[in-house]
């Protein structure tokens, strides 16, 4: 049994199972371009493939095209005719084109992750990626008139329904919007519309037609502090100095910009989410602003403007055509006059109690550092720069600036 | 009322070494202040003139009152209040009106136009046996109150024993320091600096630099003596007077331009604006100023001629406007004439 034995076994075929035809081969381009990078309808339904920043496959066959290549070659009956004229072409190589490559990357860049259209941080709206509190341009043009200066802010901009016997709940979008010309012109609409782009142009289009006239005080502020109210919704407004900007509910913020209104401060109370009740309790307080002229007539009495920067200089806005020389209760303030006798009411000021323990150690933490402000600014006028009372002895020690660095164009 | 002296003590001064420092600054800027008290070329002592009664109505006169430029906005370096109303009887308005003339009044007080004051020289003793016991000097202040800033006492005992009174510089730090006058600093702005007063200038801020001189400086300072004749002479070569013209500052100018023998541009500028009064009130000033005589002409056109005619200095040019003014006025009294006639 030393004879080596040749198994005839060792020669058999090796039989593994190959299959000639798959999806790959069986499936046109498209459909399996389609298969790799699109979500089932049962995946969408259930959110798939709208995760954000996802990055998308990039269709490399885009931009080229059969018979041309790196190389620059013509290929007759390929990318070029046989015969041109009576002349037979010869197959030959051509120049390089040195973009050809550059052109393909671009194209190649430009897919892949989709990006959303980049808005200026003051262009965005109040939230995120939504409507209100963006602007959606000025009305269309109606014959002459093309609304020249005038801007439009989306307030409001939210899906309402409706049930209907045949049709059942019917969905439509309601824009509510503000337009003005940020110069006593305003004005306010709700549109609706099954698209929501149509809402907004019916809203705003609306609006251009529903323009109201709003006095300010020196084209900066309201008249006069005034109350108003609509629904549960009640606004305060007070008339504020140049330079203090617009403190108050957004909506409001919005409706001050249109008309032109730079200083305010509102209190909204009571209902504050309502955005279309904010809206028309502002504007009707600001529709129903006296002038100084109506306040002396109604009143009988000189309207008087102290200002402390005149040195409360006595500056007669308003003469009644005749004076009367008694004076009733309401008479003593211009707000009491203008509420009715009625007073806001203002909330205590916090006041310390110089016996809290609390308070002490606050003021034992904080003691040191009291006038450090004042002698920062004292130090930066005297000598330029804050620094020690050794500087002149030490010239070393300087407080080391924080210099920008320039950027190299 | 005791007297309290407040000392400084040797170790207060080793704390402030910065203070020495500020001590010998003071000679630096004494020695450039007597340069400038050569400066101004006055006829007579300011101060002499500038207290009359009838140099103070002309004065007066001439600034005029506008309460809205003189009340008008100013930068109160805090935040702004919103305006406050109140609804007024006529009575109301009338005392709040009649009010506002007293505090008119006071804002347009004149800050007087003194010549500059003499430096402290008086030696109380010198004992020599304190020769070098200190390396910095003392300083007493009597804090009484009642006393005014003027009159108080300073003395300063140098460390070569002379017990002396304190300078004019060191007298106006030592009151900053115990009794400070609002709007004033210790330490001199850097806006009084020569580069910075004339960027001021440029920019026509003279109210404000008038005002914060005035704030910063006593009246007979050689240091507000040299701002102010420079800020009222930059105003007279631009003929800036408009923006000067109803402040309390006006009449301190109208007056050194007068006694420095100035005057002339200001006449010109009073006749082209038609202003007949005020020239007619800036030649008697003149007058006055010259040799205390009131001219004995009452009719203002013939008061200005003669002016122009006899101790005018530029009356080429100051005669050209009076003719044309005179022109014009005379061609406007022919047309009221004949509207007169024709409406009759």
């Amino acid at each position: 049994m030393t004879t080596p034995l040749v198994s005839s076994k060792m020669f058999n075929p090796v039989v593994s199972p190959v299959r000639h035809t798959s999806f790959f081969t069986k499936l046109p381009a498209d459909k399996l371009w389609k298969g790799v990078t699109s979500v089932s309808n049962a995946g969408k339904k259930r959110g798939r493939g709208r995760a954000v920043g996802k990055k998308t496959a990039k269709n490399l066959n885009r931009g080229q095209v059969i018979g041309v290549g790196k190389t620059n070659m013509l290929w007759p009956g390929l990318n070029s005719p046989i015969i041109q004229g009576k002349e037979l072409i010869q197959q030959q190589k051509l120049p390089d084109d040195p973009e050809r490559e550059a052109k393909l990357l671009k194209l190649r860049d430009e897919m892949g992750a989709f990006r959303l259209l980049r808005l200026s941080p003051l262009d965005r709206g109040w939230s995120g990626p939504k409507l209100p509190g963006r602007s959606v341009g000025r009305p269309d043009p109606v014959g002459e008139d093309d609304f020249e200066g005038f801007d439009t802010i989306v307030l409001e901009f939210k899906i309402v329904c409706n049930m209907k016997g045949n049709l059942g709940r019917t969905r439509r979008t309601s824009a509510f919007v503000v337009t003005g010309n940020g110069n006593g012109l305003a004005g306010f609409a709700i549109g609706k519309a099954q698209m929501g782009m149509t809402a907004l142009r019916k809203a705003k289009n609306r609006a251009a037609q529903k323009l109201m006239y709003v006095e300010r005080y020196n084209e900066h502020t309201v008249m006069h502090d005034f109350f108003t109210a609509f629904g549960k919704t009640r606004v305060f407004v007070q008339k504020k100095p140049e330079g203090y900007g617009l403190v108050c509910h957004r909506v409001i913020r919005e409706i001050c910009k249109a008309v032109g209104i730079k200083d305010i401060y509102a209190k909204v109370e009571g209902s504050t989410k309502n955005v279309q009740h904010v809206a028309k309790a502002f504007m009707v307080g600001l529709l129903q602003q006296k002038s100084f002229e109506m306040i002396a007539e109604e009143t009988k009495l000189h309207v008087v403007e102290f200002r402390k920067e005149r040195d409360y200089f006595p500056q007669i806005m308003a003469k009644p055509s005749e004076v009367k020389t008694v004076k009733s209760i309401n008479d003593m303030d211009l707000n009491l006059y203008l509420n009715d006798g009625k007073v806001a009411t203002k909330k205590k000021k916090y006041q310390v109690n110089e016996s809290d323990p609390t308070w002490k150690n606050h003021l034992s933490k904080t003691e040191r550092f009291r006038n450090h402000e004042q002698v920062r600014v004292n130090l930066l006028v005297d000598h330029g720069e804050v620094r020690s009372f050794l500087a002149d002895r030490y010239p070393e020690c300087r407080q080391i600036k924080f210099v920008k660095r320039r950027e190299e164009s | 009322m005791a007297t309290r002296a407040a000392m400084f003590t040797f170790s207060k001064f080793r704390y402030f070494p910065i203070l020495k420092h500020r001590v010998a600054k003071f000679s630096v800027s004494s020695n450039l202040l007597n340069a400038s008290a050569l400066e101004p070329g006055y006829s007579r002592d300011p101060g002499e003139v500038f207290f009359k009664e009838n140099v103070q109505t002309l004065l007066e006169r001439l600034t005029g009152r506008d309460c809205d430029k003189v009340f008008h906005n100013r930068k109160l370096g805090e935040r702004l209040e919103p305006p406050k109303y109140e609804l007024l009887t006529q009575a109301e308005v009338d005392h709040v009106m009649a009010e506002m003339e007293v505090k008119l009044k006071r804002k347009l007080q004149m800050p007087p136009l003194l010549k500059e004051r003499d430096p402290i020289k008086k030696i109380y003793s010198f004992n020599p046996e304190l020769q070098g016991f200190d390396d910095s000097k003392y300083v007493f202040i009597n804090i009484s109150q009642g006393i005014t800033n003027r009159n108080r006492e300073v003395v300063v005992r140098d460390p070569n024993g002379v017990l002396r009174e304190a300078s004019w510089e060191e007298r106006q730090r030592m009151c900053q320091i115990y009794f400070p006058v609002p709007g004033r600093k210790i330490n001199v702005p850097k806006m009084f600096e020569e580069g910075n007063i004339q960027n001021c200038l440029d920019r026509d801020e003279f109210e404000f630099v008038l005002d914060r001189a005035c704030a910063q400086f006593d009246p007979d300072d050689p240091e507000y003596i040299s701002v102010t004749r420079k800020t009222y002479d930059f105003v007279d070569e631009n003929t800036k007077y408009t923006s000067l013209r109803p402040t309390r500052h006006f009449g301190p100018m109208v007056l050194h331009l007068v006694l420095s023998k100035k005057m002339d541009n200001l006449l010109f500028h009073f006749i082209n604006t038609k202003d007949i009064d005020a020239a007619a009130n800036l030649v008697r000033l003149f007058h006055t100023v010259a040799d205390d005589t009131s001219p004995t002409e009452v009719d203002e056109f013939q008061l200005i001629e003669n002016y122009i005619q006899g101790p005018a200095l530029k009356k080429p040019a100051l005669e050209l406007a009076w003719q044309s003014f005179l022109e014009i006025e005379k061609q406007r009294r022919e047309v009221h004439s004949q509207q007169n006639n024709a409406s009759n």
